[in-house]
């Protein structure tokens, strides 16, 4: 009975010592969570006067024309709207200027180019910052990473997620208005539908 | 700032300054994705339930009674969060690993794999078999070596309950990690 046991308890630590192995947090972790955290705090603060959330309400999906896709060298990143309208009846309507109506969510290209870059994910408060969520693809023709989401008109934060061969990193957007966290970490910010 | 006490450290965030929560996550983070990793057995889903926990955390912040606890109380919070993000994934994709080959190689291990030490990605995958209750009580029990009413508090379960659910596990990897003697 005691070798019996004694043979389960060597088992159980044959097994159990390398799980015990310890798993440490990237260096985006606590600024992704602080980024989170004062979303759920605005979140909270604006609850008083609730209102309908922007997925739900029937909407127009408005590409206002952006200026061109400016696109800098070495690490650059850029946010561009897109130019075209869709009808409520989601069918593509017709292309043109027309000023966003409330309701309206836009479609925001983000870019970001780093020819080093393994992956580049983008967090923000449209996300609640968890890296599972938005991926950039990569262009190879352009040599970039990019990915196109709807936005509801406001002021979001946003940053880059970039893994590389020294691991993950976290890059704010050097062409955007930025915020900074108790840690120095810095976030992008990006006002749409002229909301800020 | 780093200095201050979890109930200091709370009083701060409770009263608007919500940048010191940072502190929090940054005092507790490692303790808590070595959990996460293991019941959920991927560095990255550890990272988003983690994410998703302290933010949590965050909102019920008022409900932490005992401040000087905290990190008791945040990891009930990440106990949970692990097991509802488990759920919502294991709907999602069925768990696919019974098309690993390298879990078939698991279920009979060659007489090399006997006798050497296994690898923690393969004691990973067999871990990844498990029910999830079973999952969840071996890992309290011998990896975080948690005591029984300590997992009990935690988890809800009783600790007669508890004590099955490792039991049970320990002979499922048992099963999935040794080659059974024929005596």
């Amino acid at each position: 009975m005691s070798d019996a046991n004694d043979r389960d308890d060597l088992f159980i630590e044959r097994v159990a010592k390398p799980l015990r192995a310890t798993e440490r947090a990237d260096e985006t972790f606590v600024a992704r969570v602080l980024s989170a955290v004062h979303a759920a705090a605005r979140e909270s603060e604006s609850s008083a006067a609730p209102r309908q959330s922007w997925w739900r309400r029937r909407r127009t999906l408005s590409f206002s024309p952006a200026a061109a896709l400016a696109m800098a060298a070495a690490l650059v990143i850029t946010v561009v709207g897109l130019s075209m309208i869709v009808a409520r009846d989601d069918r593509l309507a017709s292309v043109a200027a027309t000023p966003a109506k409330p309701d309206t969510v836009h479609l925001v290209r983000f870019v970001f180019a780093d020819s080093s870059a393994r992956a580049v994910i983008l967090v923000g408060t449209f996300n609640s910052w968890t890296k599972g969520a938005t991926s950039l693809s990569h262009d190879a023709a352009h040599g970039v990473w990019a990915i196109s989401i709807a936005l509801p008109p406001g002021r979001h934060e946003y940053a880059f997620v970039v893994r590389d061969s020294s691991g993950e990193r976290w890059v704010a957007d050097p062409f955007a208005a930025r915020v900074r966290d108790e840690f120095g970490t810095e976030s992008s910010i990006v006002s749409v539908g002229g909301r800020t | 700032m780093a200095d201050l006490a979890d109930a200091e450290l709370i009083a701060a965030v409770l009263g608007g300054n919500n940048d010191l929560y940072g502190h929090l996550v940054r005092r507790y983070q490692d303790a808590y994705r070595r959990f996460a990793t293991r019941i959920l057995g991927s560095a990255d889903d550890a990272d988003d339930a983690l994410q998703l926990a302290f933010v949590r955390g965050f909102r019920a912040l008022r409900q932490c009674r005992e401040p000087a606890r905290f990190a008791g109380w945040m990891f009930q919070i990440v106990v949970n969060e692990c097991r509802t993000f488990s759920a919502r994934r294991a709907r999602r994709e069925r768990r696919l690993v019974r098309e690993d080959p390298k879990l078939e190689a698991l279920a009979s291990p060659s007489p090399e794999t006997q006798s050497s030490e296994w690898e923690l990605e393969d004691i990973q995958r067999a871990l990844d078999r498990l029910e999830a209750e079973q999952r969840e009580a071996f890992v309290l029990k011998h990896v975080e070596e948690l005591s029984y009413e300590e997992m009990a508090q935690l988890t809800g379960a009783g600790v007669s309950a508890l004590k099955m659910r490792v039991k049970r596990a320990c002979e499922r990897l048992r099963e999935l990690l040794e080659k059974v003697p024929h005596e």
